[in-house]
């Protein structure tokens, strides 16, 4: 495995394209789906939590302020997928970008992609869940807060290992 | 291609928020106003005005006050449940969850106005309930009554022709209306679990018609009942198949306590079938299934987002309902706290109701 990877690395350097993309089009196809993935994600997450907080503010509008953080964690995911899109253009001369260093760049993306479109989905359905400790008693908000912000987590790791691995790329 | 059932039963998490979410939603906000155990006691310690003025804390209050007699208890508990049932009708539009729940007020109707027609006897005031059901009363009367065809639900109207021709071959009698009524609820209710797609439905239903079954063959053979009985009260779609109903229907009371015990039900049937005596306890048999279905009850309450929220909320409204009347119909004849406590217990199980 590790050495078909070195082969197709090497193959990279020595062409200026990989796969019929060049350097420049691997990096924006990483930042893209960096965002997409996180993008994705959030919107389905917070579509989650949306449904069953419409069905609790029907019942008692007051909520609303409450129920706005449970709302809004699930979209950390699409914040961290467009920071890691335009991170992505600060790190790198895309410009002058080899194709070997635009795969890098295109894996280095994909935690963020793939770990943040997960967790936010995942996120989501937790929300939801612990939304219904918020709807019984509002000063529980701190202790349902704490049941997503755990899943948070792992998105928070991966935008971690991107940036980490973006420092690593030889520029 | 095949698609692993897991994969689906995984898959089918996701789809639950966005078909029950808000219903859900709604239904926590609600819970909060179930009548809880600290509020019962101080029913249960008061006298009737003063429960009524505890009541108006809850949201059965406003439909009990100002009652004097056991008729406005009744009313007003009646017109609770179907605001409670209209609430359920906006939560659940466009899901299969409320027709499940009500299925069990048209059957009743319809049973109600079968045995009006045999008998030729008006029924008394308040056993119909319309508004519980999903078929306006009048509407299904048309249909008993042969006069109007096609404006049921196909379910319904196949059930009423179902029992007319029961009846018809085993003779207009009040209880064959009950034991065939009875029969095509359970399988009906699970024809509707299987359309809403929902595993917890299906498992609910699926386990009402199994101890539904059980019923059935440890009452008929307690009471030496011919294979025709059996041939119309067993209801078929339960995790027991009917043909193995049916062979043990012909056993001896050893041999089915024996075959019982083994199955998924052994566990729940055990107190039931005592094998050292050799004798079934038919008196126990209804409060083991009816705590069996409160086991499963509160295991609904692991389920965050679901039809478990929704019809564990319904279930305990309608607890709620009957604890009420028990509660204030004997403060209204007069009985102690302890009295009542003591008929809690025997008709509501347990505390924690």
């Amino acid at each position: 495995m590790l050495e078909t990877f070195a082969q197709v690395a090497k193959a990279a350097t020595a062409s200026s394209t990989w796969a019929g993309l060049t350097g420049f089009q691997w990096a924006i196809f990483g930042a893209a789906i960096a965002f997409v993935g996180g993008g994705m994600g959030s919107a389905i997450g917070i579509t989650y939590v949306s449904n069953v907080s419409s069905g609790i503010l029907v019942e008692d509008p007051d909520k609303f302020g409450t129920m706005l953080p449970l709302l809004a964690i699930p979209g950390t995911q699409g914040i961290y997928g467009l920071i890691t899109a335009i991170l992505v253009t600060f790190f790198f001369n895309l410009s002058k970008i080899s194709a070997h260093t635009g795969m890098l760049v295109f894996f280095s993306c994909l935690p963020v992609a793939f770990v943040c479109c997960v967790s936010a989905i995942f996120q989501g359905l937790t929300a939801a869940s612990a939304s219904a400790m918020v709807a019984r008693r509002t000063e529980e908000l701190g202790k349902a807060m704490v049941l997503p912000a755990l899943v948070e987590t792992y998105a928070v790791f991966s935008l971690i290992l991107t940036i980490y691995l973006f420092t690593r790329i030889p520029k | 291609m095949e698609v692993d059932p897991y994969m689906t039963r995984a898959m089918k998490t996701f789809f639950k928020v966005p078909r029950y979410g808000t219903a859900c939603g709604r239904v926590m906000m609600k819970e909060a106003t179930l009548l809880n155990w600290q509020r019962v006691e101080r029913i249960l310690e008061s006298g009737f005005d003063e429960a009524l003025g505890v009541l108006l804390e809850t949201e059965s209050g406003k439909y009990l006050a100002g009652a004097k007699v056991a008729a406005d208890v009744e009313n007003g508990l009646m017109n609770f449940l179907i605001e409670e049932y209209r609430f359920l009708d906006e939560i659940c539009s466009g899901t299969l969850v409320s027709a499940f729940l009500h299925l069990k007020y048209d059957f009743h109707n319809m049973k109600v106005l079968f045995k009006e027609e045999i008998t030729g006897m008006a029924h008394d005031e308040g056993i119909l309930l319309g508004e519980l059901g999903t078929v306006d009363t009048e509407e299904m009367r048309l249909s008993v009554s042969r006069h109007r065809r096609g404006y049921l639900p196909a379910l319904l109207e196949e059930s009423i022709e179902t029992i007319r021709t029961g009846l018809d071959k085993r003779g207009n009698d009040p209880q064959m209306v009950d034991t065939i009524a009875d029969r095509l609820f359970l399988e009906a209710r699970l024809k509707l679990a299987v359309l809403e797609k929902s595993r917890f439905l299906v498992n609910f239903a699926t386990s009402a018609l199994d101890l539904a079954n059980l019923k059935v063959l440890l009452r008929g053979v307690a009471l030496g009942k011919e294979r025709s009985f059996y041939e119309e009260a067993f209801a078929t779609g339960g995790k027991i198949p009917r043909h193995t109903l049916m062979e043990l229907s012909s056993e001896s009371p050893e041999r089915i306590s024996a075959r019982l015990l083994t199955t998924r039900y052994g566990r729940m049937l055990s107190p039931v079938l005592d094998v050292a005596d050799k004798r079934v306890r038919l008196t126990t048999l209804d409060k083991q299934s009816d705590e069996y279905i409160m086991e499963q009850c509160a295991r609904m309450s692991r389920v965050a987002i679901g039809p478990e929220r929704i019809v564990r909320y319904i279930l305990r409204r309608e607890n709620e309902v009957v604890l009420l009347r028990i509660i204030l119909m004997g403060k209204l004849h007069g009985l102690t706290p302890e009295a009542i406590e003591e008929r809690i217990a025997v008709i509501c199980g347990s505390r924690s109701y």
